[in-house]
């Protein structure tokens, strides 16, 4: 689930920075920091969308560093149990397939896949297929999150197709 | 007794002899142990027959037919086991075997004491006679006489003793057949004696129970024989004997003084209901199926699986099996050499268990010893092998069937392989692991209940005991509510997309998350590598779906850092309770309570160590290490820069902490330097620091001087001087010119040549490199030109050489004044008059620092040459210096020519000397910026009034020669060669200057000539960030110009550097209109675009072709606001057209000129 958040942010800055650009300095390493990373409180940063307040800098006494506490609103994702999303397969091997949905990795395991979507390994590309649905690399695919796990700077998912409307996402 | 059963064969066939010994084993059994009778009857008979057929064959039969002996006199003695009783056992035997009657007297002795008083015990008396008396016809009709004979006795005597005897006789034929007695006929009773314990030492029981045993019997013919009838103990009762007494007292005298009693411990009396379970037999209900599993006992096979494979002869005890055997298939010479060395044939040496293999067993020994036989089965050393396994029959004794739990690798090398394992019935598996022990549900587990009335059932478990398991019920009628159900019954249950750990087996440790539950088998998908895993969900856990990030309260979390001592860092991996496991800086781990340690300041964000390539590191970095195990991991923490705590989850050991000394390490992800704010600005390292100097000055450069072959050139020193030539050649320092004069050519220093432009007539320095002969101190070059720019171009360098020289030239005739009348004080000003921009002189004053100091302190000698500062000065003063010099000023006169100045720099000066004042004031240096306000008075009024007070002709002569080079811009140069050129200019300028006419004929152009070198150097020097030599707000002089936006040129300003972030930078716009401060300007691209610009973003737009309207915008005030076109240009100076009234041909510095927008 995608949705803006006000997060914060500190900066050190060298003393060397301090100067008229001290501020573009600072939002260009605010972008820099948190664009893109992943955090397991918030999820995936997506983009920044507005930077609240670039904070007031302190002077950390013996180095010269200015600390800047930024405070700013993001788009931020963060994948949830029982969540259904839409993803783009890149992957596929005997044991399932891996779905990128937007920058998390979804994998679908074969045993949560219809019973009768069967693996074929001859293929080209190697594919999960069943009487109305193939799955392949970059075929879109629907599925519903069954688990997560994660970590201190990315997060995993489960998914299934096991379920009514999902699978294939077929366009007309 | 009991405990024998298990040893016993029960297969064997029996053998007829023994019965006879039947009855008496019953008899006696039934005295303490009626409950278990019937089984000790079956087995001793059993085991009896065993040994007959094979009996003193070997040892070992004969230690079981002992023990089987054993076991009947076991009956008896209650359970005696060990060496102890296998003497006894012996004597027993001796006695058993040639005299029968004896050892009922044996028994009769132990309890002869009791023998009046209890039936059971009295049966062996009154068996005797009794048995005598039917055994003989004859006695019988003799009691017959007797009795018709004693008629007249005593009738009650009779009934008394008919009584008597019945009653005994009855309690003994009940005891002789007893399979038609009620079990609870046979239970102790009061009348019985009582069993008494006796804490003894573990492990010796058998052996003090033989002790008790010798004493009893080495007592009884003495006087005070000790009254204890039996002795006995039991395995499954350790550390405790049992003695059957009808008094504690005999007890006492049993045990007095036998070693390992615990006497202390006191005796204590079993009660009687308790006394038949104490001897009861568990019996084990052993359930053997096909496909079951189970393991070896005994032998080399001892902890080998084997799978049940037939159990056709399960009721004789014998039950196939299936396993891998462990054949040794050491060449036959090798085991010959190792029973040579005493090493034995391999008995303790246990073979590696593998598949039989016909080949392999036939090459170590020989084709004869394989058989093969039915359907590929071979059979070698009596056993039969089937498809690699060996296939035998075995008694049930030597199979486990409990507590198996074999791992799903066991199975798979049962199978064969890991492709099989899929096929594997897992079903079969998961039955031997069925019974989930305790010991592996924790409270919070999910379970469920999978069999008996609860099935279905599941919920979170609330409380564990052994059998029973309280579990808060989810869902149903029952939600919410704790109940408790068997442990038995349930298993762990797991929702698919769970993240588990695996706690055991073969891939224990591993983590996944769950996409498949089945039954007990859960399949995971592996977070390591992308392999799905299969486990028992009774060897996984629910793991933590975020790894470190919860925060723990408490003073002391994870991957602090604390100090064991003063000198001794460690960092906490897990805070385990109230205990902390930490690793400290060599590498050891412990668990310390928090008190052993105290926390350390948190320096997290100052702490840095070098690494091996001498690149800082700091917490949270990414660092690598060059040696050992290579490792990788984030910093956490860092101890005296020395010793570096990196973290990295894949590693199990420590919780994924590890220590590394700083010198090992290095960065794994080479961070760009620009990304991190927290270090040095690169930026600074490569371009202009703005503000400070580098200290180093730039390595020198070898200019390729071959390019200056063919340059015209003209001598300026030397013998030569004044004449022009080419050069022909470069040696060295030296130059081969070929003389246009006379066609000869001379080698001369390159020093002493200056180029000269065909078409202007102009001179140049010959080159602009920092080798350039001019400069005598290198080192005063390298200051000044380090403040200018990386770039030794002519800027930079120029300024050295000329400062070098031009004070010594000029400054050797009026120094004395100047630094005494504080007007070389003033030598800073024109920098800042020059308007060389807010940069340019910072830049300037940062390298020359000290060049003021020393320049005042000398008197300005020579010192002002040293820097930028010190040299540019010198022009102005060296007029102005004259000026006074002229005048016949002294100090004094110095000191008062800048007044009068000051106050026609009112008028004249306009708005030059303001905003030079507020730049100084903000510059670095307060002395300097003092003196550029003074300064800045001084030279403006030059061109008014002072060259009417002085002397005209005076100052025209050294002013020409400077306003001659002013224009050719590059001027820097051209001062220094001002006194040399002097002559030169001076012939070609003498006539402009009168011919400009009277008013401002003499010095004007020369005072503002003045100025323009500094120009010069400050283009030269950095090009893009000043605009020439012009001031910051030179737009607000000017309109109808086409103006550039770039970064501020005001020094010091507040403003950001850019305007609008740069949205305009490089871009042309047209000057329309001046607002306060700012200009109103309209894009050329897009006249739309209408700014209010602050003058400080504006750069004028210089011309770049001929046929262009530029006005002046620097320069001297009679050029500037000049309008022209340009004409020629040459090296950043432009000729302009002729206009009317030019007597010669005006050249202009770039910088100076500033394009029109509208013609």
């Amino acid at each position: 689930m995608s949705c803006c958040r006000e997060l914060t942010h500190t900066i050190l800055l060298h003393p060397s920075y301090f100067g008229a650009q001290l501020e573009d300095y600072l939002r260009q390493k605010l972008y820099e920091d948190v664009e893109g990373t992943c955090s397991g409180k918030h999820g995936y940063i997506i983009s920044v969308i507005t930077i609240t307040d670039i904070g007031e800098g302190k002077i950390i006494p013996s180095t010269g560093q200015a600390k800047f506490k930024t405070t700013y609103t993001a788009i931020v994702m963060k994948p949830f149990k029982g969540e259904v999303v839409d993803g783009k397969v890149v992957n596929v091997n005997k044991m399932g397939f891996f779905a990128m949905v937007g920058p998390l990795q979804v994998f679908v395991s074969c045993h949560l896949t219809q019973a009768e979507m069967k693996f074929d390994p001859n293929s080209s590309p190697p594919c999960y297929r069943s009487n109305d649905e193939i799955i392949q690399k970059d075929t879109k695919v629907r599925m519903q999150i069954v688990g997560c796990r994660v970590e201190a700077n990315d997060i995993f998912a489960i998914g299934t197709i096991k379920k009514d409307f999902m699978g294939q996402i077929k366009e007309d | 007794m009991s405990d024998q059963e298990d040893r016993s064969s029960p297969v064997d066939p029996r053998s007829d002899d023994e019965r006879d010994e039947k009855p008496v084993t019953k008899k006696r059994a039934r005295v303490v142990d009626p409950d278990e009778e019937d089984d000790v009857d079956d087995t001793e008979q059993v085991t009896k027959e065993d040994e007959k057929p094979d009996n003193d064959n070997d040892e070992d039969e004969d230690e079981d037919e002992d023990e089987d002996e054993d076991d009947e006199e076991d009956a008896d003695e209650d359970e005696e086991r060990g060496g102890e009783r296998r003497r006894k056992r012996r004597r027993k035997q001796k006695v058993n075997r040639f005299l029968d009657v004896e050892a009922e007297v044996d028994d009769e002795d132990e309890e002869e004491d009791e023998d009046n008083d209890y039936g059971d015990v009295a049966e062996f008396i009154d068996e005797a006679p009794e048995e005598g008396a039917a055994q003989s016809d004859y006695q019988h009709r003799r009691l017959d006489r007797s009795f018709g004979r004693n008629e007249e006795e005593d009738v009650q005597d009779i009934v008394q003793r008919l009584k008597e005897r019945h009653a005994r006789t009855a309690s003994a034929r009940y005891n002789g057949d007893s399979d038609m007695v009620p079990q609870r006929l046979l239970m102790p009773g009061v009348n019985d004696p009582s069993l008494w314990r006796v804490i003894v030492k573990t492990g010796r029981e058998p052996a003090i129970c033989a002790s008790i045993f010798r004493k009893v019997f080495s007592q009884q013919y003495s006087a005070n024989p000790i009254e204890v009838i039996s002795v006995f103990c039991r395995d499954s009762l350790p550390g405790m004997i049992f003695l059957e007494a009808r008094q504690s007292a005999a007890v006492s005298a049993a045990i007095n003084g036998i070693v390992g009693i615990f006497m202390s411990k006191g005796v204590s009396l079993v009660p009687i209901e308790e006394m038949a379970p104490l001897l009861k037999i568990k019996k084990k209900d052993v359930n053997l199926n096909p496909g079951m599993w189970v393991r070896m006992k005994r032998g080399k096979h001892t902890g080998d699986l084997a799978q049940v494979v037939d159990t056709d002869q399960i009721t004789s005890g014998v039950v196939g099996i299936k396993f891998i055997p462990r054949i040794d298939l050491t060449p036959r010479e090798k085991r010959r050499e190792r029973a040579a060395n005493g090493k034995g044939l391999g008995s303790n040496i246990k073979p590696p268990a593998r598949l039989f293999s016909y080949d392999d067993v036939r090459k170590i020994y020989g084709r004869q010893s394989v058989r093969s036989g039915a359907q590929g089965s071979y059979f070698f050393e009596n056993d039969e092998y089937i498809d690699g396994f060996c296939v035998k029959d075995v008694k049930i004794a030597v199979v486990e069937s409990e507590a198996v739990n074999p791992t799903l690798e066991e199975i798979s090398r049962f199978s064969g392989d890991d492709q099989s394992t899929a096929k594997f019935d897992l079903s079969a598996i998961a039955d031997a692991n069925k019974n989930l022990t305790v010991s592996v549900l924790f409270p919070g587990d999910q379970v469920e209940v999978y069999e008996g009335e609860q099935t279905g059932l599941y919920g979170a478990v609330e409380t564990v005991t052994p059998d029973v398991i309280a579990i808060k019920a989810v869902g149903g009628d029952v939600h919410g509510q704790i109940i408790e159900v068997p442990s038995r019954s349930v298993r762990k249950r797991f929702d698919v997309g769970e993240h588990v750990k695996v706690l055991a087996g073969k891939n224990a440790n591993a983590t996944g998350m769950v996409v498949e539950v089945k039954g007990d088998v859960v399949t995971l998908m592996s977070d390591q590598g992308e392999q799905e895993i299969k486990v028992f969900s009774k060897d996984i856990r629910k793991a933590a779906d975020t790894t470190n990030t919860a925060k723990q309260g408490g003073l002391y979390d994870i991957h602090d850092l604390v100090m064991l001592d003063s000198t001794t860092a460690a960092v906490v991996t897990k805070v385990e309770g109230a205990l902390l496991r930490i690793l400290d800086q060599n590498g050891a781990s412990k668990s310390v309570t928090p008190d052993q340690v105290t926390l350390r300041r948190d320096n997290k964000r100052f702490a840095v160590a070098t690494d091996s390539q001498g690149n800082d590191m700091k917490v949270g970095d990414v660092m690598k290490e060059n040696e050992g195990e290579n490792r990788q991991g984030e910093v956490i923490n860092i101890f005296r820069s020395l010793f570096v705590f990196l973290h990295n989850r894949e590693y199990t050991e420590n919780n994924g902490v590890f220590v590394a000394r700083a010198q090992s390490l290095i960065s794994a992800t080479p961070k760009s330097a620009v990304s991190d704010l927290g270090k040095m600005n690169p930026a600074l390292n490569q371009q202009l620091p703005l503000g400070g100097a580098s200290l180093m000055p730039p390595p020198p450069t070898n200019v390729n001087r071959n390019r200056l072959i063919n340059t015209l050139v003209v001598v300026t020193k030397g013998t030569s001087k004044g004449l022009m030539g080419t050069i022909r050649d470069i040696q060295g320092d030296n130059a081969r010119v070929e003389l246009k004069t006379n066609n000869k050519t001379l080698t001369i220093a390159l020093t002493s040549l200056k180029r000269k432009d065909q078409k202007t007539g102009a001179t140049y320095p010959l080159e602009a490199g920092p080798a350039g002969g001019f400069g005598g101190r290198p080192g005063a070059g390298g200051y000044d030109v380090n403040p200018y720019s990386g770039a030794p171009m002519a800027g930079g360098q120029t300024p050295a050489g000329f400062g070098g020289r031009t004070p010594g030239a000029r400054f050797g005739q009026t120094p004395n004044p100047y630094a005494a009348g504080g007007i070389g004080g003033k030598t800073p000003n024109p920098y800042a008059a020059a308007g060389a921009g807010g940069r340019t002189p910072a830049p300037g004053w940062g390298a020359g620092g000290k060049t003021p100091g020393p320049a005042y302190g000398n008197a300005g000698g020579r010192t002002p040459g040293w820097a930028a500062g010190g040299k540019t000065p010198a022009h102005g003063y060296g007029d102005g210096g004259k000026t006074p010099g002229w005048g016949g000023a002294g100090a004094g006169g110095g000191g008062k020519t800048p007044n009068p100045y000051g106050a026609a720099a009112g008028p004249s000066g306009g708005r030059t000397p303001a905003p030079a004042g507020s730049m100084y004031g903000v510059g670095a240096d307060a002395g300097g910026s003092r003196f550029g306000n003074g300064a800045m008075t001084a030279p403006t009024p030059y061109g008014g009034p002072n060259p009417g007070v002085h002397s005209a002709p005076t100052p025209a002569a050294p002013s020409n020669p400077y306003t001659a080079p002013t224009p050719y811009g590059a001027p820097t140069p051209f001062a220094a060669p001002t006194p040399f050129a002097a002559p030169t200019p001076g012939a070609a300028l003498s006539a402009p200057t009168p011919g400009v006419g009277g008013p401002t004929p003499y010095g004007a152009p020369t005072p503002f000539g003045a100025p323009t070198p500094y120009g010069g150097p400050a283009n030269g020097g950095a090009p893009s960030t000043a605009p020439g030599g012009i001031p910051w707000d030179w737009a607000l002089d000017f309109r109808n110009v086409i103006v550039e936006v770039g970064p501020s040129t005001r020094p010091g300003t507040r403003a950001p550097l850019h305007f609008q972030r740069g949205l305009y930078d490089g871009k042309r716009f047209g000057h329309d209109a001046i607002v306060g401060e700012s200009c109103r300007c309209v894009s050329l691209e897009d006249a739309s675009i209408i700014e209010e610009i602050p003058a400080e973003y504006l750069r004028p737009c210089y011309p770049d072709a001929p046929g262009q309207v530029v006005v002046c915008i620097g320069g001297g005030p009679e050029q500037k606001g000049q309008q022209r076109t340009t004409s020629y240009e040459n090296g950043g100076s432009w000729m302009m057209e002729m206009e009317q009234g030019d007597m010669t041909a005006l050249v202009l510095d770039d910088k100076d000129l500033c394009r029109i927008w509208k013609v």
